[in-house]
């Protein structure tokens, strides 16, 4: 070979293995490259044995030729591998490493309730209101058609405050529900229409697996001209599949309160059993074992408690529910709390999980 | 109330083909609720719960009438059987002088019966008391026991030989009067109770509750008086509550038993016991009725009805439901060539045993909508002008505060509102300045608390084995006022966390910044019973303390047995919400670039560099803002922005403000510059 062929067929060797180590698009590839011109049986030693047969001094040159084009391969080898070597390892991190972040805190189950319920009835124009947890007699039984002695009134267990009775409106008392709010929702607007959404604490002399000495409820109380048991009907069905999601009805039947009339108990249908009582697979459902959840007590507000707060029970009707929120908040499918006493334990392994 | 009615003991009263379970389904939508079907001996028990105005379905009858109400609503066959009732009697006139009150007692009703073989009741009337779940005893008590669960009246049974007087006496107890009860108790009675008064001072009964010791049925008893009587239901509902004898009589006399029940369960009560303890009838029924109920009518107007239903029922409809459940109804329609009779459309007059709870129109709507079922009633959200007046309670606030402390870490609890005294000792307030419940249902709820802190401890203490804490509540706390007021109830916030002041100061600083609150921490306000007085703060916003915090003192984490430190803050949150703004007022976004430097001063020491900070800034309108830098032993480097809103600003523009801060820090700081200016 003479020495101005092979000086031109070493360069063109050195763009084809440029041109391919730019192309390689892993280090495999470059691996391939690099084996290919510069190993043992490359294509550049294969230049070597060719050199032999030149003179001493164009052999040289073409040595030196062949020395900088191997140090130029190799650089650009090593600068590829560098770079796929980057792109391939040095970008890693463990994405499934646990992060670091701010520790995180948990809304009480029942704020979440309040505020849910809050939200739903706002969207039907009721305005919220809060009244008194410490009361008087007259709003929290008498103004409701309970008159002091009164057998209905052992149905709450009320807790009695060491004070003084006030001269007109007797004793003072924890209020025992929120019913308190609907004669002073009334003497606060003058006159109807009134759509009011009562949320409190409330407070009786009971504790066990369902109820706690402190507890909230929230009652809804309509007063208009034309209002009818349908309307009552209307709005706790569409708390129902707000609250508890679509497919779960309500039922009304037949109770009684001294401060509705008539009165009624609220029942909503199962959301696990949807209402049948049994499973697909045919067993009892253990979660409601009839289909149906007693949750609210509800009526027509009676025409003595309109009149005890100044509305003229000839031209408006009503209708009042009140449903404890402990409860209420139970019977969300898949929460499983069976002790409602859970509630204000106050555990923080308990309160981390809402 | 609830009470178990044996299915066969139900169908000695009510023809029917309906099967247990479609009774339970149908009365439970329409009536009373069927609660449970327990089966005893082969018989279903049904446990109804019986609201406590209808005392007429306190019975096996009574169910029974309401079943043939509802039962045909539903297509299926149900008919009220009539009482048969024997005609027994005799000619003698009853020889007992009874000397009645009629203010006390609205009837009595009382026979005579001899030859009485007391012992042990049949099987099949044991049986029946049992499945109600009263006790068998005499069979002479036994009977009046029956008739009680079976027609609903109470009716008691003397030992006419242990009446030796001959004397009954209706009259109200005196003070301090004592009678024993069939039970063996003594009872020293409180006045006004209605009593039986034998003609010498003795007490021989206490009627329509309890009979007493000395004139009950024995085994060796051989004449009978059987006995009825109606006593003022208030009276009753006094003395059984304040006795505490709650008998099953008490029970049902306190709701008001219709009276005109009172001649069947007598004679119901004679045919048993020629029947079971093969007495003879010694007397004619004496029967002392002095004013006989008056049933009211009452009014009904169509359009309130389909008002209240929401849809028309037929008049038809509604004439057989009300008659159906015993009433009388007289239809006449009022709205005829316009005209509006004020008399309205319906005249309803209750049966004798619903007269009391059955007394205004709305009671009649009741009737007619649940046996027509509320389950076919429509539903539909109401029309009408929607309220706009509210109270202006910023509720959203207060959820908004909850959202912020959950997201900076801080998890919210519920605590109790009524406390122990040992809490209510440990609020910062005398525990006689706390109002208290006077029938608390144990010690550690006695006290309506004046501060959430102390509750927070003991949730703090009951979660130790966890790590850092930081919890919070808003509830309200309880301030007594004097008379005729009720206390003050003031929401407040409470957040406590583990650790040193700094770290909840962050929190509360972030919060007031959300709120866009302005405010300043104020240390020598800080002083507070329950934190350390130089590891506290005030927070002040609008001239007015809102809050405030610090760490709690070393008794208090002693009382409560933590490991300090401890930090609070507390806000009165209305006062916190009134001045939260909505939204900002925008500053225009600066035109010319700042002049930042970093100026070093050395302080003495315990100097408040937060006020430092705040006069540096408000020295001059050209500090835009001061941040320290850092601290280093008593030296502090604020880096110090300058502006202006209309120009760059030069050294020589800044040179007096420099002047003026250094020289105002030196006066009221005694601070030294560090180096030169």
């Amino acid at each position: 070979m003479s020495q101005p062929f092979l000086r031109e067929s070493l360069i063109n060797t050195k763009n084809e293995a440029l041109a391919l180590i730019a192309d390689s698009k892993s280090l495999k590839e470059v691996k391939r490259v690099r084996i290919a011109f510069l190993g043992r049986k490359g294509k550049l030693n294969s230049f070597s044995s060719s050199m032999k047969d030149l003179e001493s001094e164009n052999r040289k040159q073409a040595g030196k030729l062949l020395n900088a084009t191997k140090k130029t391969l190799e650089e650009a080898l090593e600068d590829r591998e560098r770079q796929l070597s980057k792109q391939e390892r040095g970008d890693w991190i463990d994405v499934t490493l646990p992060s670091k972040h701010p520790p995180l805190g948990h809304k009480h189950p029942i704020s979440q309730a309040i505020e849910e319920i809050t939200r739903i009835f706002e969207r039907i124009g009721f305005t919220r209101v809060r009244y008194p947890e410490v009361e008087w007699d007259w709003y929290a039984f008498e103004s409701l058609n309970m008159p002091k002695g009164h057998p209905a009134r052992d149905e709450w267990e009320t807790f009695f405050v060491d004070h003084a009775q006030h001269p007109r409106l007797g004793a003072m008392v924890l209020t025992p529900h929120t019913s308190n709010g609907q004669v002073r929702e009334m003497h606060r607007l003058g006159k109807p229409p009134i759509r009011m959404l009562n949320i409190a604490k409330c407070f009786r002399r009971q504790q066990d697996v369902t109820h706690t000495s402190m507890f909230h409820q929230f009652e809804g109380l309509v007063i208009d001209k034309g209002i009818g048991i349908q309307h009552l009907k209307g709005t706790i069905d569409y708390f129902a599949h707000e609250f508890y999601g679509q497919g779960v009805k309500s039922r009304l039947r037949p109770f009684h309160f001294q401060f509705t009339e008539p009165s009624f108990e609220v029942d909503f249908s199962c959301g696990v059993c949807g209402g049948k009582g049994r499973l697909d697979n045919g067993t009892r459902c253990r979660f409601c074992k009839s289909g149906w959840h007693e949750v609210a007590g509800a009526g027509m507000v009676h025409p003595a408690v309109l009149k005890a707060g100044g509305v003229d029970p000839s031209q408006y009707s009503g209708f009042a529910f009140g449903m404890g929120i402990e409860r209420a908040y139970t019977l969300k499918p898949g929460l499983h709390i069976d002790d409602i006493r859970l509630f204000y334990q106050n555990d923080l392994r308990f309160l981390d999980q809402f | 109330m609830n009470i178990r009615i044996p299915h066969h003991w139900l169908l000695d009263h009510l023809e029917t083909k309906a099967t247990p379970k479609q009774i339970q389904e149908y009365l439970s939508l329409c009536g009373p609720s069927v609660e449970r079907i327990e089966t005893i001996r082969n018989d279903s028990v049904y446990d109804i719960e019986v609201t406590t105005n209808r005392v007429d379905m306190m019975s096996v009858r009574g169910i029974a009438r309401e079943a043939a109400a509802i039962l045909p609503e539903f297509g299926l066959k149900a008919r009220l059987k009539p009482l048969r009732l024997r005609n027994q009697t005799s000619r003698k006139l009853l020889d007992i002088k009874i000397k009645n009150n009629p203010k006390l007692c609205r009837r009595i009703l009382a026979v005579k019966l001899s030859d009485v073989t007391i012992g042990q009741s049949p099987s099949w009337l044991s049986e029946s008391l049992e499945k109600v779940g009263q006790r068998p005893l005499l069979n002479a008590i036994d009977i009046t026991n029956y008739v009680m669960w079976e027609i609903g009246h109470p009716i008691h049974v003397f030992d006419y030989d242990r009446l030796t007087r001959k004397t009954i006496i209706v009259r109200e107890a005196r003070k301090g009067e004592t009678l024993t009860t069939l039970d063996g108790k003594k009872h020293q009675l409180n006045g006004g109770e209605v009593i039986f008064d034998d003609g010498s001072g003795e007490i021989i009964d206490l009627p329509g509750i309890m009979g007493t010791e000395n004139s009950v049925v024995t085994e060796k008893t051989t004449t009978i008086l059987l006995w009825i009587e109606s006593i003022d239901a208030e009276k009753i509902r006094n003395a059984s509550m304040n006795l505490a004898i709650r008998s099953q009589a008490a029970v049902l006399n306190e709701k008001g038993v219709d009276t005109e029940l009172g001649m069947d369960a007598i004679r119901r009560a004679v045919d048993l016991a020629t029947k079971v303890t093969k007495a003879s009838v010694d007397s004619k029924i004496t029967d002392i009725y002095p004013t006989q109920p008056s049933l009211s009518p009452i009014s009904l107007d169509q359009h309130d009805l389909d008002v209240y239903t929401g849809m028309k029922l037929p008049p038809q409809r509604v004439i057989r439901i009300l008659t159906n459940l015993g009433c009388r109804v007289t239809h006449h329609p009022s709205r005829l060539n316009g005209r509006i009779d004020k008399s309205g459309d319906y005249t309803v007059t209750p049966p004798s045993w619903r007269s009391q709870d059955l007394t205004i129109a709305q009671d009649v709507i009741e009737e007619i909508a649940r046996i027509y079922g509320y389950f076919n009633l429509p539903s539909r959200l109401m029309e009408g002008e929607i309220p706009l007046i509210s109270q202006g309670i910023p509720f959203h606030l207060e959820d908004k505060i909850k959202d912020h402390l959950v997201d900076w870490g801080f998890t919210e609890v519920y605590t109790n509102s009524l406390v122990s005294k040992q809490l209510a000792q440990w609020s910062g307030f005398a525990l006689k300045t706390h109002l208290s419940v006077s029938n608390p249902l144990s010690e550690d709820q006695v006290y309506l608390r004046r501060s959430l802190i102390p509750s927070h401890l003991e949730v703090m203490k009951s979660n130790e084995v966890r790590g850092s804490r930081s919890i919070f509540e808003i509830a309200h706390v309880y301030h007594p006022r004097l008379g005729k007021n009720l206390p003050q109830e003031k929401l407040r916030l409470v957040m406590t966390a583990d650790g040193p002041l700094p770290a909840i100061k962050a929190t509360v600083t972030m919060l007031l910044e959300k709120l866009r609150i302005n405010y300043q921490f104020l240390p020598r306000n800080g002083a507070w019973v329950l934190t350390n007085p130089i590891r506290s703060t005030a927070i002040s916003a609008a001239d007015r303390i809102v809050g405030r915090l610090g760490e709690l003192n070393a008794s208090l984490l002693e009382a409560f047995q933590l490991n300090g430190p401890v930090s609070v803050a507390e806000f009165n949150v209305n006062a916190l919400l009134g001045l939260v703004r909505t939204h900002p007022t925008y500053q225009d976004l600066p035109q010319y670039p700042p002049l930042i430097e970093d100026l070093t001063f050395m302080f003495p020491e315990k100097t408040y560099l937060g006020q430092v900070i705040e006069e540096m800034t408000s020295l001059s309108r050209l500090v835009e803002s001061v941040v320290l830098k850092e601290t280093y032993q008593r030296n502090s480097t604020f880096t110090i922005t300058y502006r202006h809103p209309d120009r760059s600003l030069t050294d020589k523009d800044i040179s007096p403000v420099r002047i003026k801060i250094k020289t105002f820090l030196e006066k009221y700081f005694k601070a030294k510059l560090i180096g030169t200016l």
